[in-house]
């Protein structure tokens, strides 16, 4: 080896040359970290003679290197660890510098020298173990570089070589233009791959939601073989398959209007794109619209990164407006320019965003009563109802009960592992005459209670007392004789309210006719928390 | 007194270990002791590393003059160095360069932590010829 000429000729310069155009171009044609490493140790070797080499990769704990990429060597040194610090490869990554060391045979030959020196002179407790490090056991001379990206290290490559004693200057030189260009490429191939993964993630949850959030749903899923309700089932059968951007879902609460929508969505040629649901009352105005519409990186204090809404989300698909009756004026603005030229801007945004999907809106308000008091806007309730389906209440097709409390009772008797068989004639009189103004919803919450604290195999009457059939009689309240107690009332008006409601505070106060902190501050105070279920963890 | 070091001993310097270096009390006891880095500093100059040698470091300290022998095995010949002790550094970015490839040398042999560097001491190259091997 030429040690003297530190002076490039015209022959080695276009060499050189030749040499950096040939691996850059190389290592650049590909995100693919082990094609990467590869091409780095091919070149280093066809090139250059480094027969031996290894490329490191830190560890996410920062404490420690591993073997990615070996070549040359007899045993696969794949995955062997190198701690920072340890070693001439350690100590290149400590250092973030380029080391170059020769000499070892004679220099480990000195260094045992002075080690039986040591341990004569009894100070063998100063001597600490050689650490096992991956590489050559004969080697003479080596070069570590750290592959850095700015001042972060991302890992070291190193060339080892047994058979000369010293790698030179130019060699070094060499190794660390390699090392420079690896370190962009690697760093680049560990973004890709973090990416990728990232993005196989979200391809699954898109491919989750795609699904309908678990299982497809279709209308003849929904229970009900009443005339109100055939009716009801064949115009949504008619909307499913209509092209209409638009659906307004209408009925009293607990009557499905919810199940209604996803069977739409389910039924509809948009089956395979995203159905996202929003209950409008849930979310105050300001964190609803940054859910619809989503949000810019800045739009407001918590606005860190940027966030795409529902809208944006679900395009192509479906997106469930409940409880549209609840959304504030301003935001019906929005909404209505979005439907109208299906176009809207994020929170904070400049730019609009064009998406194509099918808005399903539900309320169980009279809107054409809202519009009148001025609630809600005029404009929104007509482009909303270009496709109005009403679900019957439940009092209007009681002859779907049987079929109901047979599909309830299954479902929870499974759930609950209760060898409940049936409901007695009996039972099934008495609820007919319920008049029901919690609908389904009601009726299934009475079902679960019924079966979770049944006795018997078959429910009777008195496994649904809590349902009186006189239900709200005259709406008159009577001051008994003896006076009552106005806590123990107010307790059970708040409870049955939550109870009709599935334990929605804001639904339950519109029943009462108080706002919603009257109703979470006394169920708050009453204890009137949401029932947990048997067998079912904590959240 | 002073001369040039030529290009072509810088790689001797790497390789050419181990290195003797012989020196001469104030009474003219002599001593001949190994030296395990020879560093380039610049033509004129090389350091040696402070790290054993103690009678070495006391001899130049009462009488700056040494000798050193560096071996070029490739070329089958050796190097003779007069050289004069100038002085020693602790810090700087010569004792930091020696300091890092003591320490990898330490690292590659296991020795981390023994070979340690005291000091940099600095020598002004007097004369350099080549001897052919005997």
């Amino acid at each position: 080896m030429d040690y003297a000429a530190q002076k490039l000729t015209r022959e080695e310069l276009e060499r050189e040359v030749a040499f950096l155009h040939t691996i850059s171009t190389e290592i650049n044609s590909t995100f693919d970290l082990d094609e990467i490493c590869a091409i780095v140790q091919r070149t280093m070797a066809d090139l250059f003679g480094f027969r031996h080499s290894l490329i490191l990769l830190l560890d996410e704990d920062g404490k420690a290197l591993s073997v990615v990429a070996s070549r040359g060597y007899k045993e696969a040194c794949g995955g062997a660890k190198v701690p920072i610090g340890a070693g001439v490869i350690g100590l290149a990554a400590q250092k973030r510098r380029i080391l170059r060391v020769g000499n070892l045979g004679r220099r480990r030959a000195y260094a045992a020298a002075i080690r039986s020196e040591v341990e004569r002179s009894g100070r063998a407790g100063e001597l600490g173990e050689a650490p096992r490090l991956p590489g050559l056991p004969d080697v003479e001379a080596q070069i570590a570089i750290p592959l850095l990206i700015r001042d972060a290290l991302v890992g070291v490559f190193s060339v080892e070589c047994a058979d000369i004693p010293v790698f030179s200057e130019r060699d070094e030189s060499r190794a660390g233009v390699v090392g420079n260009l690896a370190a962009s490429a690697i760093h680049n191939a560990l973004l890709y791959r973090r990416l990728a993964r990232a993005n196989e993630g979200l391809q699954k949850e898109l491919t989750a939601a795609r699904a309908g959030s678990g299982r497809r749903v279709t209308i003849d899923d929904i229970v009900g073989e009443s005339k109100a309700m055939k009716q009801a089932k064949g115009l949504l059968r008619k909307v499913a398959a209509s092209p209409s951007s638009t659906v307004l879902l209408t009925g009293e609460n607990g009557t499905g209007k919810d199940l209604a929508a996803k069977a739409i969505h389910c039924q509809s040629d948009r089956a395979d794109a995203p159905f996202m649901n929003i209950t409008c009352s849930a979310l105050p105005e300001a964190l609803l619209e940054s859910e619809l519409f989503g949000h810019e990186k800045g739009a407001f204090t918590d606005a860190r990164a940027q966030k795409k809404g529902l809208l944006e989300l679900a395009d192509g698909g479906t997106v469930f407006l409940d409880e549209i009756g609840e959304m504030s004026l301003v935001l019906q603005a929005k909404l209505l320019r979005f439907l109208e030229e299906k176009a809207f801007r994020r929170v904070g945004g400049t730019k609009d965003v064009r998406v194509e999907l099918r808005i399903i809106a539900a309320t169980n308000r009279d809107l054409k009563a809202m519009v009148k008091e001025g609630a809600f806007r005029e404009d929104l309730y007509y482009r909303l109802r270009v496709l109005p389906v009403e679900l019957p209440p439940l009092r209007q097709r009681t002859g779907d009960l049987a079929l109901l409390l047979r599909l309830f009772l299954d479902q929870y008797r499974a759930e609950f592992r209760k060898n409940v068989a049936s409901v007695s004639p009996e039972a099934l009189a008495h609820l007919g005459r319920y008049p029901w103004p919690g609908n389904v919803r009601e009726l299934k919450n009475a079902v679960e209670r019924a079966v979770l604290l049944a006795e018997g195999p078959v429910l009777g009457p008195e496994d649904f007392s809590a349902l009186s059939p006189s239900g709200d009689g005259d709406g008159a309240v009577r001051l008994p004789a003896e006076g009552l107690s106005f806590e123990k009332v107010e307790r059970e008006l708040v409870a049955a309210a939550l109870e009709r409601t599935s334990f929605n505070k804001s639904r339950a106060a519109r029943l009462l006719g108080m706002d919603r902190d009257w109703v979470r501050y006394r169920a708050s105070k009453y204890g009137l928390d949401r029932p947990s279920r048997p067998g079912r963890p904590r959240e | 007194m002073s001369a040039r070091l030529p290009d072509e001993i810088r790689p001797v310097m790497e390789n050419g270990v181990p290195v003797v270096i012989a020196t001469c009390s104030k009474d003219g006891i002599p001593n001949v002791s190994i030296v395990s880095e020879v560093f380039y500093v610049d033509p004129a100059t090389i350091a040696l590393s402070f790290q054993f040698f103690s009678k070495t470091i006391k001899n130049v300290r009462e009488n700056p003059r040494a000798s050193i022998i560096l071996n070029d095995i490739p070329a089958g010949r050796r190097w003779v160095l007069q050289v004069e002790y100038d002085h020693s550094e602790t810090e700087g970015p010569i004792f930091d360069a020696m300091d890092l490839q003591i320490e990898a040398i330490a690292s590659a042999t296991g020795m981390a932590g023994i070979f340690k560097l005291r000091s940099a001491d600095l020598y002004r190259v007097l004369g350099v010829e080549t001897i052919a091997r005997a």
